[in-house]
């Protein structure tokens, strides 16, 4: 068999030709060394590829429901462009099918987000409090890093992978009790997460946010990213409250599968307390002048009950709840002390973790699934650190150790 | 001669048939557009367009993967005429100062830490793809998001044996594209911190 063309070879990674080409090029491939450097670049080319353009999906397709919605609105639009041109034709013949109608721009339909600002800032407080997921620390905004205060304080941590399926398995379940009022919140708590500050320097920062802020070293940072930060943020601590509907908690259960639920009367009303710690993220820009290097540091984020529930009687009220998948339900379970444990969730379709130390701390270390992100998460004197960005796994490592 | 029923009985089927095609295809368009456009709302923008030049044409009539490939061809190049629209205006807005892009910027710094991340490792490689030729992008965005051979040839209006060629060459593009933006060791994957 002669030497076969890029696109045979490529094709042949993909099962493209019949079954006996297939097994000819096969052997040719495997006694011809020029083919067989190029099959190896070809499955190299693929392979970066193939999760890096992964990447450029929707998150989530769109169901059912909202493909009838978005059927609805082009007959909408049909209709409208019909009676245009009904109203502004002159004496035209009917007989053929509708004519194509231009292309003119569509107005936007509403976004449904999976949740507003505010049902976003209680579902990630509900995740936070009650199954103790806690949100990834996030140096970068809202809810940050965390530990909680009364009932709970964390001395470790602890990823939780969730694939995909389980992610929206777990979001459907809190889109559901927002929506259904099981847990409400005070918008007018919660949206100052939203806006953070922004500090001339890590002095200034430090006094911003009530604790020390370091400097960067720059000459730990990667090649490529400015040796100064761009911008520094600081969101300041805040509290919110959730509260709990004994009555609206049970209508759901037993709209869900659980017409035997049960519930004490004392859960009413009870109040999740929520405190939000300050976070200060410094970004470093990299060629584009987009943030390439994010170094963090947040304080505690606690959270307490206020009433008749406890912390882990709602805590168990959540992780019973139907629609959470058992495997994450069980491996938060598996915890053995709830109360010092912060389960990080990993989404496993986008990132691994892996246990990591720092400086002697204990933590997390994160990469995504083309190696371009890395990120490290400890916790170490009473705050969380994270350093992430576009940067290589031995960089991010350098950055860490010299926060000291 | 037709009578008025037959006539009516036609636009019933051929609106059931559009209706049809619309439920069945929805999904994969937005798909294929978002991958493009990388916004919720254009995506569907886009399918919508999409769908109002098939409404009414005369490729309804012809078999359903002929309809799907149409449909996909014209779901490609209305989500690149967008691109090339957006990229104008933003060209316009680069020239007119940086104004609108600091407002981004607090907006991107305001979301959470992955979100940060994504959204950066996803500019990232849109902005590969966008440096390759739009029949390459095309390629590589139908295959990575599962299209046969065949599918990507007749979308493509290709011979199904060319697809592997341009395939391999947008791969190519693509990695040195990508690779070249930020320097970076593919290979690190396992290298964790």
């Amino acid at each position: 068999m002669p030497c076969p063309d890029l696109g045979a070879l490529r094709a042949s990674m993909d099962d493209a030709p019949d079954g006996a080409t297939a097994t000819a090029l096969h052997d040719h491939v495997h006694a011809c060394a020029s083919c067989s450097d190029t099959a190896a670049e070809l499955q190299h080319n693929a392979e970066l590829a193939a999760p890096a353009i992964a990447l450029t999906a929707p998150e989530a397709p769109p169901g059912g429901a909202a493909v009838e919605a978005a059927l609805a609105r082009f007959e909408r639009r049909r209709a409208r462009l019909a009676a245009a041109r009904a109203a502004t034709a002159t004496a035209t013949a009917p007989s053929g099918p509708d004519p194509a109608p231009a292309p003119v721009p569509l107005a936007r339909p509403g976004r449904p987000a999976w949740l507003g600002t505010r049902g976003r800032a209680v579902a990630a407080a509900l995740v936070a409090t009650l199954a103790l997921t806690g949100l990834v620390a996030t140096p970068g905004g809202r809810a940050a890093a965390a530990s909680f205060l009364g009932q709970f304080r964390s001395q470790r941590l602890q990823a939780v992978p969730l694939d995909a399926g389980q992610a929206n398995q777990v979001g459907d379940v809190l889109t559901g009790l927002v929506d259904s009022g099981v847990f409400t919140g005070d918008p007018h708590q919660v949206t100052g997460l939203d806006d953070p500050e922004v500090a001339a320097d890590p002095a200034e920062a430090g006094r911003l946010a009530g604790f020390a802020v370091p400097a960067v070293d720059p000459s730990v940072l990667p090649g490529g990213v400015e040796r100064t930060p761009s911008r520094i943020l600081v969101s300041r601590a805040l509290e919110t409250r959730i509260t709990f509907d004994r009555d609206r908690a049970l209508a759901y259960l037993r709209g869900h599968g659980r017409p035997d639920a049960r519930l004490p009367e004392r859960f009413d009303g009870t109040q999740l307390v929520v405190r939000v710690p300050t976070v200060v993220v410094q970004q470093f820009a990299g060629r584009d002048g987009g943030p390439a290097v994010l170094v963090g540091k947040a304080g505690m984020l606690g959270v307490d009950t206020e009433g008749g529930a406890t912390l882990e009687e709602l805590r168990e009220v959540v992780l019973g709840l139907p629609g959470l998948p058992a495997e994450t339900v069980a491996q938060l379970r598996s915890i053995g002390d709830w109360r010092t444990t912060l389960p990080i969730p990993v989404p496993t379709d986008q990132v691994r973790s892996r246990p990591a130390t720092v400086n002697g701390a204990e933590g997390l270390s994160f990469a995504d699934q083309t190696g371009r992100l890395h990120a490290l998460l400890w916790q170490r004197d009473g705050y969380i650190w994270g350093v992430a960005g576009v940067l290589g796994a031995d960089e991010a490592r350098d950055v860490a150790q010299s926060l000291g | 001669m037709r009578a008025v029923g037959d006539e009516v009985g036609t636009r019933t089927g051929a609106r059931e048939r559009f209706a049809a095609v619309f439920r069945e295809r929805y999904r994969d368009l937005y798909g294929l557009a978002y991958r493009l456009v990388g916004d919720h709302g254009e995506a569907e923008d886009v399918v919508q367009e999409t769908f109002l030049r098939l409404d009414g044409h005369a490729v309804l009539d012809r078999p359903d993967e002929e309809v799907a490939a149409w449909l996909r061809r014209v779901c490609l190049n209305t989500a690149y005429n967008r691109l090339r629209g957006q990229r104008r205006a933003s060209d316009r807005l680069d020239r007119a100062g940086r104004a609108e892009r600091a407002d981004d910027e607090t907006d991107t710094a305001a979301t959470p830490l992955l979100d940060v991340l994504r959204a950066e490792q996803q500019r990232a490689v849109r902005q590969a793809l966008a440096s390759l030729p739009e029949r390459q992008r095309a390629c590589l965005l139908l295959r990575h998001a599962g299209y046969s051979y065949a599918e990507i040839a007749a979308t493509l209006d290709l011979a199904v044996g060319s697809v592997g060629v341009l395939l391999a060459r947008g791969e190519r593009a693509f990695r040195h594209a990508y690779l070249d933006s930020e320097n970076d060791d593919p290979g690190a994957y396992d290298a964790l911190p």
